[in-house]
């Protein structure tokens, strides 16, 4: 195999492991299926990642990175809610790594998106409350994911039909924008202008 | 381990081989052979009781609702907790996972049972907000809003708390002012306002 071909392969592997990521939690899924995923030979996990769980550790960070740098604008603004809920990478694989914790690895962390948050709340809310910093970023959180996640069955279970989702999800985002409003910030929504801190 | 005898015995040992592996993995990647041996009995006894897997994975969520609406813990035993509280659900890693899994995979609509815990809350939501025993769409919305909201911060708490590193206090701390968000959502009151510890008076 060309140097080029292996190249290829680790990008391929990682983008394999972060669909089968976002399928079933860490623990389920085996290096052999990974590689079978890829269309790779097996040897290939080992030999680009060490392990199995290093493989899944850097897809999930790579995303991470992406969100970070696109959706964030390098860290300059909040996750909107139509990004949040329109990446099923994105909370499957969120949703997967909090039911199955993948022990670290020791490399990079996967903490970027939180930091970026803490961040950007320290930077627009300087002499702010710490706690109320805190649980700005925790309400966000728990909303922007727990919304897709959880969403589309509560809506039935309320009362209301699936036609009525955009009204959940209308509050929803307003709740957010209430939330990033109160440390200054505003979501980069495409019909958004200006702040409003 | 005593084999399942007799019909109540085999339908009640897949029941709970069924909550037990809702909450290990998708529902998706359970199979019906897997049940079976969980449960100890025969795999033709899956269909022979339920007509097939999806059904008994249904009633193993079910199952599951029903136990955490009474507030028993995951034993089976009175907790000492009451599930109309904020962020019970906690209380019952068990169900919690198996919902998650469930939403993840996009199974969960399967299961149409109105959930007792939410239905207590509608009344409850309708009735401080004064608008009669009937809830509004608007109240839907809300206690829709709040269930995913609690679902979602007990998801993804370790992950954020941790990440943030904060410490058991100033966890405690977060975790009281969670409650008033909580709280604000249901009433529809200033979410902003509730994270800074405000509370506002009901009714405004």
């Amino acid at each position: 195999m060309t140097v080029a071909r292996r190249g290829a392969a680790r990008g391929d592997l990682l983008n394999a492991a972060l669909r089968l990521l976002a399928d079933r939690p860490p623990s389920a899924i085996s290096g052999r299926e990974i590689a079978e995923e890829a269309g790779v030979n097996y040897g290939l996990v080992h030999y680009h990642f060490g392990s199995k769980n290093r493989l899944l550790d850097m897809a999930w960070r790579q995303h991470l990175d992406w969100l970070v740098d696109t959706e964030m604008e390098g860290g300059t603004r909040p996750v909107s809610v139509r990004a949040t809920a329109e990446d099923r990478t994105l909370w499957a694989v969120a949703g997967h790594m909090a039911l199955d914790p993948l022990e670290a690895t020791g490399d990079g962390d996967r903490r970027r998106v939180l930091d970026a948050y803490r961040d950007l709340v320290d930077a627009s809310d300087p002499d702010g409350d710490p706690v109320h910093h805190w649980t700005i970023i925790a309400a966000l959180f728990a909303l922007e994911l727990g919304w897709p996640i959880f969403g589309p069955a509560n809506v039935t279970t309320v009362g209301l039909s699936s036609a009525e989702l955009p009204m959940v999800r209308s509050r929803v985002e307003a709740l957010v924008a209430a939330l990033e409003g109160s440390v200054g910030l505003r979501s980069g929504e495409p019909t958004g202008g200006g702040g409003n801190s | 381990m005593t084999v399942p005898r007799g019909p109540d015995e085999v339908r009640a040992a897949l029941v709970d081989a069924a909550s037990a592996l809702l909450g290990e993995k998708p529902p998706q990647r359970i199979t019906g052979r897997e049940l079976a041996e969980r449960a100890g009995v025969n795999y033709g006894l899956v269909h022979h009781y339920f007509g097939g897997k999806s059904a008994l994975l249904s009633e193993g969520l079910a199952h599951l609702a029903a136990s955490y609406a009474l507030g028993e813990r995951v034993d089976g035993k009175p907790g000492d907790w009451r599930p109309s509280q904020p962020f019970s659900i906690r209380n019952r890693p068990d169900y919690l996972r198996a919902i998650a899994f469930a939403s993840i995979a996009g199974e969960m609509g399967k299961v149409s049972t109105i959930h007792p815990v939410v239905e207590a809350s509608l009344a409850e939501v309708a009735d401080r907000r004064g608008c009669g025993e009937e809830p509004t769409d608007e109240t839907r919305v809300d206690v829709a809003v709040a269930t995913m909201f609690q679902l979602g911060w007990c998801l993804f708490a370790e992950m954020v708390t941790g990440g943030l590193e904060l410490d058991s206090t100033e966890r405690d701390e977060v975790e009281a002012r969670l409650r008033l968000v909580l709280r604000a959502v249901l009433l529809g009151l200033d979410v902003g306002e509730a994270a800074r510890g405000i509370l506002e008076s009901e009714g405004t």
